[in-house]
């Protein structure tokens, strides 16, 4: 019962910082909660969480009603190949392969909007390019932080549980 | 079994894929629209609120080291420029509007409009604007600024809707050019105005004009005047500048300068009826 007040109250906060932080800077929010608390959520309550966030925010932004639920789907393939071939530690590969999975869930997420919606491939120009490295970056960073958080307050093997050391 | 299903990781971003794609194919049917009104009535209030508070946060981020009485004061001047361009951009004087009302089967008189204001701009050529299902706004609506064309409305919600600007790759319109000085032009029906009939597109440099008859007599500076069986109104998009002159080609090209930077919108008026 806590779970799912937790996860109405969470689904109205993400969508008002989501819309909040794109129409500012381009920021993606949905991604960068999603690569933070995938793993250390129970599937059971996060995936249908994530179901009704990004429908919410494909019907709140004008855009196809399921496009961010493919992009992430696509993003977190990626992230798993990367996690297979790399150590999945916190180390900086593990920072390296989130930051081209945020990359590319940018890049997917403008190709196939504007694919779906206007039938063209969108062009990508410098300013364009920037904003999204930027936004990539500063989505690490945020991980990082939220990684080193996790870390003293958890134990890094299992997040179930606090460290009492 | 699914709950199951979910807790293996590999298949985890497989049941996203087919999800989403299965939601996709879902939203193009009529099940679509029944599932976005519930959600937009629930959460577009949010999106809106956390929209008008970014464009705040925005301006104040813009005119941080000035007073906020800058902040209105800007706001202000932008509304009256808007307002004098759209009305200095009255096709040409009262005699000719007439004779293009005489004269054209596709002017519409009247209708009914609905005050918006402009929540966001994209760079891909869309602005977001906070009337909606609510107001009577349709997919296919005109939205305009005094005389001049702004967009269609492409998609729309309860209490919003999306508008492509003419400057969107997938915007295509046919338009007719007209002296930029017909006012001087005393008794000269419209069939005597139009230079040229012809085609513009939204590009990434912004509205591109083509299709210009090779031999009409068609100059930078010029107004593009939108005619189109769509819109069903004759409303200007802009001026013709950068004209091309290739003597080998069949037909001119140029590209149109918007009468006012579609960016700077505030308010614009959809037309429900």
């Amino acid at each position: 019962m806590l779970e799912i007040l937790i996860g109405i109250i969470g689904l109205f906060v993400s969508l008002f910082l989501e819309h909040f932080l794109f129409a500012l800077f381009g920021f993606s929010l949905f991604i960068l909660i999603f690569l933070n608390m995938w793993g250390r959520v129970s599937s059971r309550f996060f995936f249908p969480f994530l179901l009704f966030l990004g429908i919410s925010l494909d019907i709140t932004m004008h855009q196809p009603i399921g496009l961010h639920i493919l992009v992430l789907g696509v993003a977190l393939l990626i992230y798993i190949l990367f996690e297979t071939f790399l150590p999945d530690d916190n180390s900086v590969s593990k920072y390296i392969s989130m930051l081209f999975v945020f990359l590319l869930f940018y890049f997917l997420n403008a190709v196939l909007l504007s694919l779906l919606q206007d039938g063209i491939i969108p062009i990508f120009t410098s300013g364009i390019l920037i904003k999204i490295f930027a936004n990539s970056l500063i989505s690490v960073l945020v991980s990082m932080l939220v990684g080193k958080v996790f870390s003293t307050v958890r134990d890094s093997k299992n997040y179930q549980s606090i460290r009492l050391r | 079994m699914f709950k199951n299903l979910l807790r293996i990781k590999l298949l985890q971003p497989f049941i996203l894929i087919i999800l989403g794609i299965l939601l996709i194919l879902l939203s193009r049917s009529a099940i679509g629209s029944a599932i976005r009104v519930p959600f937009s009535y629930l959460f577009e209030p949010v999106s809106l609120t956390a929209q008008s508070l970014s464009g705040s946060a925005s301006n104040w981020g813009t005119a941080l080291f000035d007073a906020s009485a800058y902040i209105e004061e800007n706001e202000k001047l932008r509304e009256e420029l808007l307002d004098i361009k759209s009305k200095e951009a009255f096709i040409v004087d009262h005699e000719e509007y007439s004779s293009l009302k005489a004269n054209e089967a596709l002017m519409v008189t009247g209708g009914e409009y609905v005050l918006s204001k402009v929540l966001s701009f994209s760079q891909k050529g869309d602005i977001y604007i906070n009337t909606g299902i609510k107001e009577g706004v349709k997919v296919g609506d005109s939205v305009i600024l005094g005389n001049v064309f702004v967009g269609i409305v492409s998609s729309v919600d309860s209490n919003g809707a999306l508008v492509r600007l003419p400057t969107n790759r997938s915007s295509s319109y046919e338009v007719v050019i007209l002296p930029s000085i017909a006012n001087e032009q005393e008794g000269i029906k419209l069939d005597g105005y139009i230079k040229s009939t012809a085609v513009v597109t939204g590009v990434l440099e912004g509205i591109k004009i083509e299709n210009i008859g090779i031999n009409s007599e068609v100059s930078d500076g010029d107004t593009v005047v939108l005619r189109d069986e769509r819109i069903g109104q004759l409303l200007i998009i802009g001026r013709v500048v950068g004209l091309s002159n290739n003597p080998a080609s069949t037909s001119k090209s140029g590209f149109v300068s918007p009468i006012f930077d579609y960016s700077n919108l505030l308010t614009v008026f959809v037309k429900i009826k």
